[in-house]
């Protein structure tokens, strides 16, 4: 009866394969299904002493067409594919925000109409309608950088957030990871094959590779261990959750739960939202900021110094900053330096100028309005955390660098006969300096032959004025530097001297620019840049002027020239150019990685048409196998029937 | 070979992604008429012209501002022409009194005309031109020059109340152009020679040391109870008492604005009134002040007296007429300047704009040619889809 035997052995395993070809062409469109094969082998053959006899087929094994090495390159490129897409996400938002090329506006043309507005001040530096126009491209400015920096900030939270979810789709991939491992492996280790719970492992492992960068180890019984960056997330049947937060150093990063080792990982959606947070935004939020407070530090530099066209001031007020700390402790740049001001006697006119030091070490906002207060015909004080200086009445005061209409230290041996000496002009020079007047030879203005010898502090001769016979008394003397000097009629003795003090700097501690004081804009980075209020109310307090006429334009056009200046806060670079570079690093960083997704998703194709190859049902193939076990089985019925017909006929001999 | 129906899907789905993402791509660039529509699309480009584009926008800023300034020194160059004008009619009658003879009653009234020119250039020299005054340096908000009447109307002093700086304003990168004259330099000489004695009555002579006063000065000697002789020249407003000068050969004479003119005392023998000239240093309007005054007689000269200093006025005229056309010239060299600045700047901006458009702009006709290729590829890559896997080897099977 073995003959039964046989074709029931084929019977069952053509049926079996057919079940096989079947579930194939079921999960024909089933994401991740790997094509099964039933391996069939001939049973052990019987041996009867002489002969050996065949006894059928047996069924093997049910396999799983898998290529192990393109499965495991597939994790990695989606990995990469997944990280890129994100950082190009965010990228092309960034891109947008900037708004370059687009018909609506951008920041690169506020900065030049701001630029441009200036230069029109320059022209019109007393006329009402450009200093407003002025004061509003100063303000479209600050939107535009306020604006972009809220973007940017919004961004990073929304990163932020984005990584929490990520984080949290993470921890629910791996924990199903680990349950599958579980049941793969109580199904192996029965010498059942779990091809079903493998393919669901599988595609959940895909899933994990476009969220971050994984890496797979296989062991033995089906079960798998992954880790992320070095973190192991599933080790057989567990599953270690992770948890997003930031270092010491303030990078996003991921760690396990409660560690609070956090760093960076790579690869995958995570991978890009890190990237994106630490990397990208991080460093476009920087090259903002700086750019943001290069333009306020510069301009506000200028523009403590002068004065608009009303003049001087009867009193000024800061902004608010923390009046327990040391000036050095705020971080705003104020070093020690000296602070120049020029007090003017309204009723007599006389002008004179008073100076304190700064020690940003050791001096406070309080004990800065002291050192003011003590100084004869001016008041300070801190209100709420903002420094007020003010005049004491009948004067006035102003931070001009300007130099006083009269030589600051004067000595002469007959002061009787002595001519009245004026000094005016606008110091040029780029450094503070005392130049000393010397006379030489002595004399009668306008008569004989003697000269005074200019030097400057260094002792370098700055110049020879001849003030003998064919000096006119009373008319200026160009000194050098942008400084003249006049004699009026009477005589000098040889030896006199006098000096004029040239500033190019009235604040070299930085202290005016740092506590808001005459300042134009407010904020130290892009979010926080503002015009200051008072401009919008009176845009004749616009410190156009260096001049004590009050009409000039040289401090607009020292502010104007900043456009073309290379600043070292810009790695020196002009404003445009760092903003330009900026805008277009985005624009090839977009580039670079638009060519990394182009290579990327053409590795991902070729390993699909790979895994396509060796893993996918193909209609056809299923098809053509469905035939060949169809034929078999109907064959091995047939083969039954005869031998079923055979017995009978021998029952029918033997009854 | 297995898998091939799926592979085919993956082929086409891919192909159909890129043809679609070539055609988005090429009807922005239809659309907007740019083949840059944001940096990404050519970085090094788009950094190019995001410097032609901030190039472009100063260069016209500095075309409007040279265009303003052009504006101004036009207005500044008519009014100059107007004054010369009216200073050769000054000329004209002063040349006409200084040689024919003329009665008291006829001088005066050719004194009357001179002061009408005189009220004429003091309007011209306080023109406004958008709002700010032309001849007041940097100060632009205030009329520059001042007058002083006397009872009857008269102007008897103009004083210039302007800055004496020019306000330069930045035509070009780097290049700063002054604008506005000055009007205490424009209308006033200043090539100062000797002073030199037109009229003499007193003896007196012109001292060694450099005097600051400028125009013509009126030196009027008197003597006081001491016998000493006193010396003025602002009407005795401020005295020097020669009595206590040691050097009568070079005294200063000092008037209450601190201005000196130094006189040789030494020969001084009569009370009276001396006129002294310092050619190069004629004030406009002082100028047509002291003629006014001379044709009035306020100095109660002699005929012979007028007959001598009336030709050396005509010398004065002369040098302040000269002194405005340098100005016009100084002028019309800036406007010629400027206009050569302002094409060289449009010129500029052009190159900018057609450098910007090359870069920028798409080219239309490839576009179209592009799209049309990539439709095609488009509808062949469907076609192909709808042929290939609507067939199988199931459909054979009976």
């Amino acid at each position: 009866m073995q003959s039964f035997n046989i074709g029931l052995t084929g019977l069952r395993a053509a049926h079996k394969a057919l079940d096989t070809i079947g579930n194939n062409i079921a999960n024909a469109a089933t994401e991740g299904y790997h094509r099964q094969r039933v391996e069939l082998a001939p049973s052990d053959p019987l041996f009867d002493g002489k002969h050996s006899w065949g006894t059928g087929v047996d069924i093997q094994a049910v396999t799983r067409a898998v290529n192990a090495f393109v499965e495991r390159q597939q994790l990695v490129q989606k990995g990469i594919a997944g990280q890129t897409e994100q950082e190009l996400a965010i990228l092309k938002t960034v891109e947008s925000a900037l708004g370059e090329f687009s018909s609506t506006g951008s920041l690169s043309q506020a900065i030049d109409d701001f630029f441009n507005a200036l230069n029109d001040l320059v022209a019109h530096p007393t006329e009402l309608i450009y200093q407003r126009q002025f004061i509003t491209a100063a303000k479209s400015l600050s939107n535009y950088f306020q604006t972009i920096g809220s973007n940017i900030s919004r961004m990073e939270d929304q990163v932020a957030t984005f990584v929490d979810e990520t984080v949290d789709s993470i921890n629910g991939l791996t924990s199903s990871i680990a349950e599958l491992n579980q049941k793969i492996q109580a199904a192996e280790v029965s010498g059942t094959t779990a091809h079903n719970l493998r393919d669901q492992r599988d595609r959940l492992l895909s899933d994990l590779a476009e969220l971050v960068g994984i890496e797979v180890n296989q062991r033995d019984y089906g079960v798998v261990d992954v880790a992320i960056g070095g973190i192991a997330v599933v080790v057989g049947a567990d599953a270690i959750r992770l948890e997003s937060g930031f270092s010491d150093d303030n990078v996003l990063g991921i760690c396990t739960e409660g560690s609070g080792v956090y760093r960076q990982v790579e690869g995958g959606k995570l991978g890009g939202l890190l990237a994106a947070y630490n990397q990208i935004l991080g460093r476009i939020g920087q090259q903002f900021d700086d750019l943001a407070e290069a333009i306020i530090t510069n301009i506000n530099r200028y523009h403590v110094q002068g004065v608009g066209t009303h003049g001087s001031f009867t009193e000024l007020t800061g902004w608010t900053l923390d009046q327990s700390l040391a000036l050095s402790q705020l971080d705003l740049g104020i070093t020690s330096g000296t602070l120049y001001i020029r007090l003017v006697d309204k009723q007599t006119g006389q002008v004179s100028r008073l100076q304190i030091d700064v020690d940003p070490d050791t001096d406070t906002l309080q004990t800065v309005a002291e050192k003011i207060a003590a100084l004869d015909g001016l008041d300070a004080s801190v209100l709420a955390g903002r420094l007020h200086i003010q005049a004491e009445a009948g004067y006035q005061f102003d931070f001009l660098p300007a130099p006083l209409p009269q030589p600051d230290q004067i000595s002469l041996n007959d002061p009787t006969t002595a001519p009245t000496i004026s000094v005016s002009g606008t110091y040029t020079g780029t450094s503070n300096d005392i130049l000393t007047f010397t006379v030489q030879g002595g004399g009668t203005i306008g008569n004989g032959h003697w000269s005074i010898i200019v030097t400057n502090q260094a002792g370098q001769t700055v110049n020879i004025l001849t003030v003998g016979n064919g000096y006119v008394a009373g008319t200026p003397l160009d000194v050098g530097y942008g400084i003249t000097v006049s004699l009026g009629v009477g005589g000098l003795s040889d030896g006199d001297s006098f000096t004029v003090q040239a500033l190019a700097n009235s604040d070299t501690s930085g202290l005016l620019a740092a506590a808001g004081i005459n300042t134009f804009f407010s904020g130290t980075d892009a979010t926080s840049m503002a015009v200051c209020a008072q401009f919008e109310q009176d845009p004749g307090l616009l410190a156009t002027c260096l001049g004590t006429e009050y009409a000039d334009n040289s401090n607009a056009i020292r502010m104007s020239q900043l456009k073309d200046q290379q600043l070292d806060e810009l790695n020196g670079q002009t404003i445009n150019d760092y903003y330009t570079q900026l805008v277009t690093t985005v624009g090839q960083d977009i580039t670079t990685r638009q060519l990394r997704q182009e290579n990327t998703e053409a590795m991902l194709q070729n390993l699909a048409t790979m895994w396509n190859e060796t893993s996918a049902v193909d209609i056809n193939q299923e098809a053509a196998q469905m035939l060949v076990f169809e034929q078999m089985y109907s064959a091995l019925a047939k083969y039954i029937a005869s031998v079923q017909r055979s017995v009978d006929t021998l029952m029918g001999l033997i009854v | 070979m297995a898998g091939s129906l799926t592979s085919l899907y993956d082929h086409i789905s891919y192909a159909i992604s890129l043809h679609n993402q070539a055609m988005t791509k090429l009807q922005e660039q239809a659309a907007t008429g740019a083949r840059i529509n944001r940096a990404s699309d050519d970085p090094s480009s788009a950094y190019r012209l995001l410097g032609l584009k901030s190039q472009d926008r100063a260069l016209q800023n500095y075309i409007d501002n040279v265009a303003d300034m052009v504006g101004n020194l036009e207005i500044t160059d008519t009014v100059l022409q107007n004054m010369t004008s009216e200073l050769i009619k000054c000329k004209q009658l002063v040349t006409q009194v200084a040689g024919g003879v003329y009665s008291e009653s006829n001088r005066k009234m050719l004194a009357n005309s001179i002061n009408d020119h005189l009220e004429q250039l003091v309007l011209l020299a306080n023109t406004k031109h958008a709002g700010q005054y032309l001849f007041g340096g940097t100060k632009t908000g205030q009329a520059p020059f001042s007058i002083v009447r006397d009872g009857s109307g008269r102007i008897v002093s103009v004083t210039y109340q302007g800055s004496l700086q020019q306000r330069d304003i930045e035509a070009a990168p780097g290049i700063m152009v002054p604008t506005f004259l000055t009007g205490s330099t424009a209308f006033a000489c200043d090539q100062r020679k000797d002073p030199q004695l037109v009229l003499s009555q007193t003896g007196a002579a012109i001292g060694s040391g450099t005097s600051s006063v400028t125009g013509a000065v009126w030196l009027t000697v008197t003597q006081d109870d001491q016998g000493d002789y006193n010396l003025s020249i602002d009407g005795g407003t401020t005295v020097i008492d020669l009595g206590d000068v040691e050097d009568l050969t070079n005294v200063p004479v000092v008037d209450a604005q601190g201005r000196v003119l130094y006189i040789d005392a030494s020969d001084i023998n009569s009370t009276g009134e001396d006129l002294v000239a310092i050619d190069g240093t004629f004030d406009m309007f002082q100028t047509l002040i002291s003629i006014r005054d001379i044709l009035q007689n306020d100095h109660s000269l002699t005929d012979q007296q007028l007959s001598q200093v009336l030709p050396k006025t005509i010398d004065w005229v002369t040098q302040i007429t000269d002194r405005v056309l340098e100005a016009e010239v100084l002028v019309g060299s800036r406007m010629s300047f400027l206009d050569s600045l302002k094409e060289a700047l449009e010129n500029m901006q052009a190159n900018a704009q057609d450098e910007s458009a090359l870069l920028e702009q798409a080219d239309i006709t490839q576009v179209a040619i592009d799209l049309s290729k990539y439709q095609t590829l488009y509808q062949m890559s469907l076609a192909v889809a709808g042929k290939l896997l609507s067939v199988s080897l199931l459909d054979f099977i009976k």
